[in-house]
């Protein structure tokens, strides 16, 4: 009889023990980094009417053209131009280290294509002294080919960096270059259950 | 006036029994066909190379299996050898773009001369066992968006085949090599390789 009832007993308690962690979520959670895309540039349609899709010409020539196919379009700056673009980077998530610039890309022989990220202070953080990093620009040269490939950023700072507030992309050199995919992205770092 | 001798005049007799003796020999054998039609459904590789590699940057999966479907018409000026054309279509789909989800498809149409020559054996089933070699000019073209680019290149095939005739219709099957180029079709220095391993299915009609 009294072997029965701890065999209950500890059938309840497993039990309970089950239901707890169904309802708690007992598979592990956790944190970690994650890029999330702050802006993005395609250059397809008619851009609400914007001949360019965003971007001014600072400097020299810059049009929308095919890219690897007339149905595929890209924005080509001209030799020894400059195009800037703004980013309305209005998330509250606290970013963690450099933003990301990644696009695909061709170059003319000889030319060159660099790429500057503008960045601003934070209007608010959660650590309440408003906001790490600061104004100032970030400018990374890419590795570009005459063939379209892939292209990325890679910036070295040290220290925090705030918000994004502009892209901008220059060419050097006797040719022309051609962009397109251009994507801004943000390291963030959050929690979640699996 | 000069008479025949009796040896000339046997010579003259056995010319003349030779060339009355009926054609035996012609008479056993099955006259072969004058000409062939036929149409072929299949499958074929399209290697892509280069231009996979460039359209992969915007999400595109690459030039995948393309259906292909054929008609040819030639004249047989001996029992293994026919010469004729043909006209082929085959397509493809390039994959769906990340951005948007457009898809890039890619179609080859082409015309080419046809030379083949084989083996046929058999009974009253006939067999045809050769090999097939053409030659001629291919359009292709690139959609996407509602877009199109296109460019006539070289086309060369060569294939082998094994047919199969009851009375004069025949079922094959073919196995071959299509070898066609663009260059630049991905931009520069991205070349479109339209070559690829074919495998078809058919009917022949010989007249």
């Amino acid at each position: 009889m009294i072997r029965a009832r701890g065999v209950r007993a500890a059938l309840a308690g497993a039990w309970v023990a089950a239901a707890s962690a169904w309802l708690y979520g007992c598979p592990p959670c956790g944190g970690g980094a994650y890029l999330d895309t702050v802006a993005q540039w395609d250059f397809e349609g008619d851009c609400a009417g914007d001949a360019r899709c965003g971007f001014a010409v600072e400097r020299g020539s810059a049009s929308i053209r095919a890219a690897f196919h007339p149905g595929e379009h890209g924005l080509s700056i001209g030799p020894s131009s400059s195009v800037v673009a703004a980013v309305r980077d209005a998330s509250q998530v606290e970013w963690v280290g450099a933003p990301q610039v990644r696009l695909v890309a061709r170059c003319d022989a000889g030319t060159r294509l660099t790429v500057t990220v503008e960045t601003a202070a934070r209007a608010s953080s959660f650590a309440g002294d408003g906001g790490p990093g600061g104004e100032g620009a970030l400018e990374s040269t890419l590795a570009t080919s005459e063939r379209w490939a892939a292209a990325a950023t890679a910036f070295s700072t040290a220290g925090e960096v705030g918000e994004v507030r502009g892209v901008r992309f220059a060419t050097s050199g006797p040719g022309a270059c051609a962009i397109d995919a251009v994507r801004v992205l943000r390291a963030g770092y959050g929690g979640f259950c699996e | 006036m000069r008479t025949l001798s009796p040896l000339h005049g046997l010579v003259l007799a056995v010319a003349l029994a030779v060339a009355a003796r009926p054609d035996t020999a012609r008479a056993d054998e099955r006259p072969h066909a004058r000409a062939a039609i036929a149409l072929d459904l299949g499958a074929s590789s399209v290697t892509g190379g280069d231009y996979d590699r460039v359209i992969a940057n915007w999400g595109f999966g690459g030039v995948g299996t393309a259906v292909a479907l054929s008609a040819e018409g030639g004249a047989f000026v001996a029992p293994w050898l026919m010469v004729g054309g043909r006209f082929g279509y085959a397509g493809a789909s390039a994959g769906n773009a990340a951005y948007d989800g457009a898809r890039l498809s890619i179609a080859m149409y082409d015309v080419s001369l046809v030379a083949r020559v084989g083996v046929p054996f058999g009974g009253r089933v006939r067999w045809f066992a050769g090999a097939q070699l053409e030659a001629g000019g291919m359009l292709a073209t690139a959609s996407l968006r509602n877009d199109e680019t296109s460019r006539v290149v070289p086309r060369f095939g060569a294939h082998a085949m094994m047919q199969v005739f009851v009375g004069r219709v025949g079922f094959g099957l073919r196995l071959g090599r299509r070898f066609a180029g663009w260059r630049d079709a991905g931009g520069p220095g991205a070349d479109l390789d339209l070559g690829g391993f074919e495998a078809s299915t058919g009917v022949e009609v010989r007249l």
